[in-house]
């Protein structure tokens, strides 16, 4: 029941260290780094501690190391903010490290959009794309989209065979033994159509799918009617759908 | 007495105005004018204000006289409320426009986050003689370099209402300002050796203006206090370490008449009707036969109700009765205080805002709904009523249940014992200091072990060790050493090298300004009408609020049409009955004191009862059962209560009924031995269509929980640590959650029937081995700790509540205390704020070491694990707290009222239909 990965669908793979691993291709998903986020903070005068942003690369490396992909896809929002602080110059730079040994695709997320001048500024020569296919899956961040084209996209995915896959919701999921404890876990969503991935910023409070309405127009179109949670490095399936 | 000061002109003043001075004054002035530190110790109205102040105006007046008072800061009053630094302003200017005309040369002004930009301009250029501040304010003064010339005459420093700071952080807060203070005037004035004792010449003649050389006065500092205990202590508190401090104790001066009241009658659980309308009744009662009532409610929603409850009951006086409380916009509060004390107020309704000293004029009633937790809380609520010295005191303790009656009989007693609970200073709290540190690197750049020192020399920082004093500067700083060898700008607030450091300039400083203070701000939302804000209401609170709910503010209902982030918006709805109650528990656990008290009455009430019993046995041997008492052995143990806890026969009958009942079911607890009374909970009855029919499958069903209550008579703080770790380890060997409900007299703990446990297994669920650090894993995730986290972070300047540039929408980045918390427990779970945020509950909020000390104490002692077959008397406080939640829809009164009349019936039926009655 508890375990660290879990197929989904054939081929499809929920790892509980909060990626998608797409067997057959051999692709790796993450989604929504925001890098940065406590220089962000800092620079605004709050002082956050910095430790974790290793951690979001040194994380970022264990998952590449253990599966080996020839693709590694950052499903948007890889910065957080455009910070003048030389640590997410490095944590960039280490992600160009990993394009040595795997093609490294960066899909644009709306936190994005100085990215492309932080990436010449890192010295990196990392194409940035609105979206991208994986077989009959597509590839996008989730932000933006008019709902008619978002149900469209989500149709043509199915009829493919695929599933939109996105992140920008950073879905979570509220847990409580109903007295003096509760945590707020990330989750993945999944439906026929679709699948969202939790946010792999340790930052990502999350949004609690169980009350809130969704950020993305294909989370608003999709059936998502499976709830992943992550319980202590663990997936833990649950049996409702997320309801907006 | 000869001290120069007394024959002056202030001092003839006085005496053609007052006549003979106040005990408090005659002790006080003689000591001030030698120069000592004094803690004065007085109730309300007996002339606290002149004992301090006097002999300042006087040193003054004769510096004016003189020609030598120049235009510097002399004095500096720092009370913890604003509204006590405007009384001052004008009971100070009063006499001194009386001493020297209309424009008295010796100016007084007051100093709060509510001064205006130019008036504080103005206060620069021209400051005032007598400066009136709180402690954020003075704090802000003090992270001002241009300020510290200024600040550095001060000669005297008066605290006002310091029992009312001693025990928090935001007290721990000043006494780092008040040692810097007198720094600043030690290096000023090159005064000698720290505590030295001025002479007394130096004091007399006030020190004089201009920088006089050798020897100067260091800086005199005067605390007034209400009732506390150990003086002793709050003396250091104001003093530091270094300093010697004289006491001044009139708390006896004023008499002081306190009483137990209660709406409930011989029958204490009526068939119908509710106490709490009866409660309301006789409030009223007590309203109309007095000029003017004083009630206090132990939270804000209690006001709220109480208000709303009396005006509905008394239609007649529902003009002229108000409700006061701190959420309450602050001009929605100056105008309750201000008509109460023009005297066209009969009643106020407060929370504890009107605690301290605020002139209010003269109450002549105070009243205490459910008991005040303590008994310094009593003498302190009840010193409101009978504003001079001359007039007695007179409280009221409301008790609306049985279970607040002996507590309410137990406090009044120890209250007229004046036997008080000890003040608990905070033991060096992290995250203000990490304030003050960045306060004091605004003005200079310091030398580590000179600021340590200093911080040491404030009496609740002084073991603080030099590892965690070094643990703050390096957050301070942006993170350790190893991140400022990878980064060249790591954004600290601080530069910090081995030696010295320094606040960055800039931004960081006046961002700091905007956030000194250490009130820790719970998310609250603004409520307004279309025509004027009206308060505000816990951010939680507002969640379960539907648009077109009914709700009460300022003890008026009100409906909601639209909420906002911040902001929620009504509209008045006169005589609508709320549709939500506003149900927050009491934060304040019992005092330790009150329930020793009971403790000890549980005790000899046993004692006398088996006496009795023994006694009824020998003459009249024939009465089988030898464990009950007769009749006349009854009214002998009625007589016994009520001289025991002096309080009358009536109240006394009623504890009577009530813990003999406890007898019939169970047993009485006391500190012999830890009672845990075992009840199975059956499910829901349904409607009996035959009622042999239904009690047969009554006793065929299984239960559906099982409750235990677990006689910890310790107050709720330390049972709270005491049934966590209890839960923890009970999940841990049965598996599944256990629910545990902290009380002030014990806790319930709520396990499913497979849980259940033996006597053996209760045994191992209290040992004392591994406490502490189970205690420790059980917070680790608890809502408590992320709470806490959450000041700590503010406090501690990790995030910040307000910025200087508010409106640039940009820097206001929203953040999460959640989620801060969650990656600092996984990648910094050593981090200063977080250890803070940990010592907080452990110390405070959970007394820990009060629920270890018990544990301790009763390993030696049995444990009696006793199946009940209903909740008995003695546990139903307890149980009512545990099934509260599921009631939210109803007045708190009438919940434990019906639950109450349920139980009584439960009980009265199985009497009956029992063969042994028959």
């Amino acid at each position: 029941m508890h375990r660290a990965r879990l197929e989904f669908s054939p081929g499809l793979w929920l790892d509980a260290r909060r990626a998608l691993w797409l067997e057959g291709p051999r692709v790796l998903v993450v989604a929504d780094l925001h890098l940065g986020y406590a220089w962000a903070h800092r620079t605004s005068g709050n002082l956050l501690p910095v430790s974790v942003a290793e951690d979001t690369s040194a994380r970022l490396k264990a998952l590449t190391a253990d599966y080996a992909p020839a693709e590694l896809v950052l499903l948007g929002d890889i910065v957080h903010a455009a910070v003048p602080a030389e640590a997410l110059l490095r944590d960039l730079r280490r992600i160009g490290e990993l394009a040595s040994s795997m093609v490294v695709r960066l899909i644009a997320g709306n936190h994005d959009a100085k990215l492309p001048a932080l990436l010449l500024k890192a010295g990196l020569a990392l194409e940035l794309r609105r979206e991208f296919r994986v077989g009959p899956h597509l590839l996008l961040h989730g932000d933006g989209a008019d709902e008619a084209i978002a149900r469209a996209r989500l149709l043509a995915a199915r009829e493919r065979g695929g599933r939109v896959i996105f992140g920008h919701e950073h879905p979570a999921i509220q847990l409580s033994d109903g007295v003096t404890t509760s945590a707020r876990c990330a989750c993945f969503l999944a439906g026929k159509e679709a699948l969202v991935l939790p946010a792999f910023s340790p930052w990502s409070a999350g949004t609690n799918i169980r009350n809130g309405t969704f950020l993305s127009p294909y989370a608003r179109q999709a059936q998502l009617t499976h709830t992943v949670a992550i319980v202590a490095n663990k997936l833990l399936p649950l049996n409702f759908p997320a309801r907006a | 007495m000869s001290s120069p000061g007394r024959n002056s002109r202030v001092f003839a003043w006085f005496r053609q105005r007052y006549g003979r001075p106040t005990p408090a004054q005659r002790a006080a002035w003689p000591l001030l004018a030698r120069g000592a530190n004094v803690l004065i110790a007085s109730p309300t109205g007996t002339g606290k204000t002149f004992a301090a102040f006097l002999s300042v105006l006087d040193a003054l007046a004769q510096m004016h006289e003189g020609g030598t008072l120049r235009d510097a800061i002399h004095c500096v009053y720092v009370s913890p409320l604003r509204a006590l630094g405007y009384d001052l302003e004008k009971n100070l200017n009063e006499p001194l426009r009386e001493l020297f005309g209309e424009k008295p040369p010796i100016r007084v002004e007051l100093r709060t986050g509510d001064t205006s930009a130019s008036q504080r301009a103005r206060q620069f250029v021209k400051p005032p003689h007598i400066l009136l501040t709180t402690p954020e304010s003075l704090c802000v003064l003090l992270s001002q370099a241009k300020w510290l010339p200024v600040l550095g005459e001060v000669r005297w420093l008066i605290v006002d209402e310091i029992h009312a700071l001693a025990d928090n952080k935001r007290g721990a807060h000043l006494t780092l300002s008040i040692e810097r203070l007198d720094r600043l005037r030690r290096s000023a004035f090159g005064v000698a050796g720290q505590g030295a004792s001025p002479s007394a010449e130096a004091a007399a003649d006030g020190t004089s203006g201009g920088r006089p050389t050798g020897e100067v006065a260091a800086m005199q500092r005067i605390g007034l206090s209400a009732t506390v205990a150990p003086l002793a202590e709050v003396a250091q508190f104001l003093v530091g370490t270094h300093g010697q401090c004289e006491i001044v104790d009139v708390t006896t001066a004023k008499k002081l008449e306190l009483r137990v009241h209660t709406p409930l009658r011989k029958n204490p659980y009526p068939e119908a009707g509710f106490t709490g309308q009866r409660l309301i009744r006789e409030l009223g009662g007590l309203i109309k036969k007095h000029r003017t009532t004083l009630i206090f409610c132990n939270v804000r929603s209690g006001a709220e109700a109480t208000t709303f409850w009396l005006r509905e009951n008394f239609p007649e006086l529902a003009d002229v009765i108000e409700c006061h409380h701190a959420s309450l916009e602050r001009d929605v509060r100056r105008e309750v205080e201000d008509r109460l004390k023009r005297g066209e107020l009969r009643a106020v309704v407060c929370s504890t805002s009107l605690e301290l000293g605020i002139d209010i004029g003269a109450i002549e009633l105070v009243v205490m709904m459910s008991t005040p937790k303590g008994v310094s809380k009593a003498l302190q609520r009840a010193g409101r009523a009978g504003h001079n010295i001359h007039a007695v005191s007179r409280g009221v303790l409301m008790a609306t249940n049985v279970a607040d009656l002996v507590e309410a009989c137990a406090t009044a007693l120890l209250a007229r014992t004046r036997h008080l609970e000890e003040v608990r200073v905070p033991q060096a709290p992290l995250d203000v200091l990490a304030q003050h540190l960045v306060s004091m690197g605004c003005t200079a750049r310091w030398n580590r072990a000179e600021a340590f020192a200093l911080v040491r020399s404030a009496f609740p920082f002084r073991s603080l060790d030099q590892i965690e004093f070094d643990d703050v500067l390096d957050y301070l700083a942006g993170g350790g050493q190893s991140l400022r060898r990878q980064y060249t700008e790591v954004f600290g607030k601080i530069d910090l090298d081995a030696e010295t450091f320094e606040t960055r300039p800039g931004r960081v400083q006046r961002d700091f300004l905007q956030n000194v203070g250490v009130i820790p701000s719970v998310g609250s939302v603004r409520v307004r009408s279309k025509t004027r804000a009206l308060g505000s209401v816990e951010e939680s609170f507002i969640r379960w609020v539907r648009i077109g709910d009914v709700f009460m503010i300022a003890g008026r209902p009100v409906r909601l049409d639209r909420v906002s982030t911040m902001e929620a918006w009504v509209t008045p709805a006169p005589g609508a009955l709320p549709t939500v109650p506003r149900w927050n528990a009491s934060k304040m656990p019992l005092s330790n004191r009150v329930c020793e008290e009971i403790v000890a009455f549980r005790r000899e009430f046993k004692a006398q009862w088996e006496a009795q019993c023994e006694a009824d046995l020998q003459s009249a041997p024939h009465r089988a059962d030898g464990n009950s008492a007769s009749h006349q052995g009854t009214s002998q143990l009625a007589a016994w209560i009520a001289r025991r806890l002096d309080c009358g026969n009536a109240n006394a009958e009623i504890i009577l009924k009530t813990h003999l009942a406890q007898l019939e079911l169970s047993e009485i607890p006391t500190a012999d031995f830890l009672l845990v009374e075992e009840f199975l909970e059956l499910p829901q009855e349904p409607p009996p269509t035959s009622p042999r029919g239904s009690k047969a499958k009554r006793r065929a069903a299984a239960p559906v929980a099982i409750h235990y209550f677990f006689h910890s008579l310790i107050g709720r703080a330390a049972n709270d640590a005491l049934a966590r770790v209890v839960t923890l380890r009970l999940s841990r060997f049965r598996g599944g959650n256990a629910i545990a409900t902290p009380h002030d007299y014990g806790f319930v703990l709520t396990v499913a029937p497979q849980q259940q446990f033996n006597e053996e297994e209760l045994r191992s669920l209290l040992r004392v081995e591994g406490f502490g650090s189970e205690l420790e894993n059980s917070l680790a995730q608890s809502e408590m700790l992320k709470y806490h986290f959450r000041n700590a972070a503010q406090t501690g300047l990790m995030v910040y509540r307000n910025f200087f540039d508010q409106h640039k929408p940009t820097r206001k980045l929203a953040w999460s205390a959640e989620v801060i918390f969650n990656v600092l427990q996984q990648h910094e779970p050593d981090h200063v704020l977080l250890r803070e945020a940990r010592r907080d509950i452990l110390r405070v909020f959970l007394d820990a070491e009060g629920a270890l000390a018990y544990l301790t104490a009763q390993a030696d002692r049995p444990v009696r694990l006793r199946r009940v077959p209903r909740v008995p008397p003695l546990s139903f406080a307890m149980y009512a707290t545990k099934i509260k939640e599921a009631l939210l829809v109803e007045d708190p009164w009438e919940v434990q009222e019906r639950l109450f009349n349920l139980w009584w019936k439960q009980i009265e039926n199985s009497a009956s239909s029992s063969p042994s009655s028959s």
